[in-house]
């Protein structure tokens, strides 16, 4: 059995998408061109779409049947969706009350000096990083990832690179760059023309 | 200028009512419009034009309603009767009239801040774990305060000028339903009573005043607060 094993039918007005994903690698990366359902995909994982045939199996868990809250997963989406009313400290907080890896992860990302901003103080990579140490901190079963770099720059892109690369910790992501799924040493999976395998 | 003991005691009165419709009103208001914003149900529009009634319907039929609801011979007034409750004509009934006036009003403030909530950011909630209870209390509750704080304002103020449902079924008895608004109706009946209209309407607009310039710099600051803005 695959540590990950996503069969689902996505089905949107005009758009269907046969997902039938088995991953044993700790990251899998969803790579195709836009429109074509990888954002979906990972909806549909982390339980935020109705998908009644899904049968989404994580390590011999079966999480289709859960609410989202009780899956154990955490997300990054494409865009940082951080809580407005909240410190960047207790967005990330959020996720999860151990603060115990919080320094270390702020240190990695770059975004010790932003922890006790607001959201709106930050510009987009900033908020991109906050979102992804959100989703990095919560000790989850599984983390996806929407796009995680975009709006990062060169330096910032690496270092989100070698953070993920030496996290033990299983991925889902999305992602438009051939160069990342490489650089991650991770198993790709093609989304393109309503299938996604 | 400066009130008798009879009209301080019908201000105060005013503030009490006000008060109390508020406090008792606005959680339920707030329930009231999360169900119409958020739930599906069968009879929905039945249900909101319902509570939107007193805003449309003469204050005095909202009263005769109440004291027909809530009479010795009512639905809701004869067993409370048989209790020993009699509620038409005491100060609870001037606080029941404020209350169902100043509901829609309160209803309609809460509703439209949580229909501005953005469900991604609940979405984001309940990925990282956050049941219902905890959604509500970290997120929706604090993110429609400005909402609440409209509905308290917009509910207290009514409250405070209720007159045609609380003369209705509370009556206007010194110390115990005679509010303000009933108060200067009241000295307008009366030959001499000009003066203490005057006295009393003067207060009225000072408190009206007062009461809105306060909610305006907390509805100010509770955006700044919750606009995401470091200090």
């Amino acid at each position: 059995m695959s540590g990950l094993s996503i069969r689902a039918t996505i089905a949107r007005t005009g758009f269907e998408l046969r997902v039938d994903i088995a991953s044993d690698a700790r990251i899998t990366v969803l790579h195709g061109p836009s429109g074509a359902g990888k954002t979906l995909t990972l909806h549909a994982v982390a339980g935020l779409i109705p998908c009644p045939d899904a049968r989404i199996v994580l390590e011999g868990r079966e999480l289709s049947s859960l609410p989202p809250q009780r899956r154990n997963l955490s997300m990054a989406f494409q865009e940082p969706r951080l809580f407005p009313h909240l410190s960047v400290r207790r967005n990330i907080l959020y996720a999860c009350r151990e603060t115990d890896g919080l320094a270390a992860l702020a240190d990695a990302l770059d975004i010790t000096n932003l922890l006790d901003r607001r959201p709106a103080d930050l510009s987009g990579g900033q908020a991109q990083r906050v979102s992804l140490a959100r989703a990095l901190l919560r000790d989850s079963d599984l983390t996806l990832l929407d796009e995680p770099f975009t709006g990062l720059d060169a330096s910032r892109k690496d270092a989100a690179i070698t953070l993920l690369s030496q996290l033990r910790r299983r991925i889902l992501m999305v992602s438009h760059d051939p160069g990342d799924a490489a650089r991650l040493n991770a198993q790709v999976v093609h989304v393109a023309n309503g299938t996604a395998q | 200028m400066t009130l008798s003991p009879a009209e301080w005691q019908a201000f105060a009165l005013s503030l009490q009512v006000a008060a109390g419709a508020t406090a008792v009103g606005l959680p339920l208001a707030y329930l009231a419009a999360w169900t119409l914003a958020r739930r599906h149900f069968w009879g929905k529009g039945l249900v909101k034009a319902a509570i939107q009634l007193p805003l449309v319907l003469p204050p005095v039929v909202v009263g005769y309603l109440l004291l027909q609801v809530f009479g010795r011979n009512g639905p809701v007034g004869a067993p409370l009767a048989a209790l020993g409750i009699t509620l038409p004509f005491t100060t609870l009934a001037a606080g029941i009239a404020a209350g169902v006036m100043a509901f829609p009003l309160m209803v309609r403030a809460c509703r439209l801040s949580i229909e501005a909530l953005d469900p991604k950011l609940e979405d984001a909630a309940r990925i990282h774990g956050a049941g219902a209870v905890r959604r509500f209390l970290t997120l929706s509750l604090p993110l429609s305060l400005p909402g609440i704080l409209a509905g308290a304002t917009l509910g207290f103020a009514r409250g405070f000028g209720e007159f045609g449902a609380t003369i209705v079924f509370a009556a206007n008895i010194p110390g115990e339903t005679r509010t303000l608004p009933i108060a200067i109706y009241s000295a307008l009946q009366s030959p001499n009573g000009d003066a203490a209209a005057a006295r009393m309407v003067t207060v009225s607009v000072i408190a009206a005043l007062g009461a809105f310039l306060l909610s305006e710099w907390l509805e100010r600051r509770t955006r700044a607060r919750l606009s995401g803005r470091s200090k």
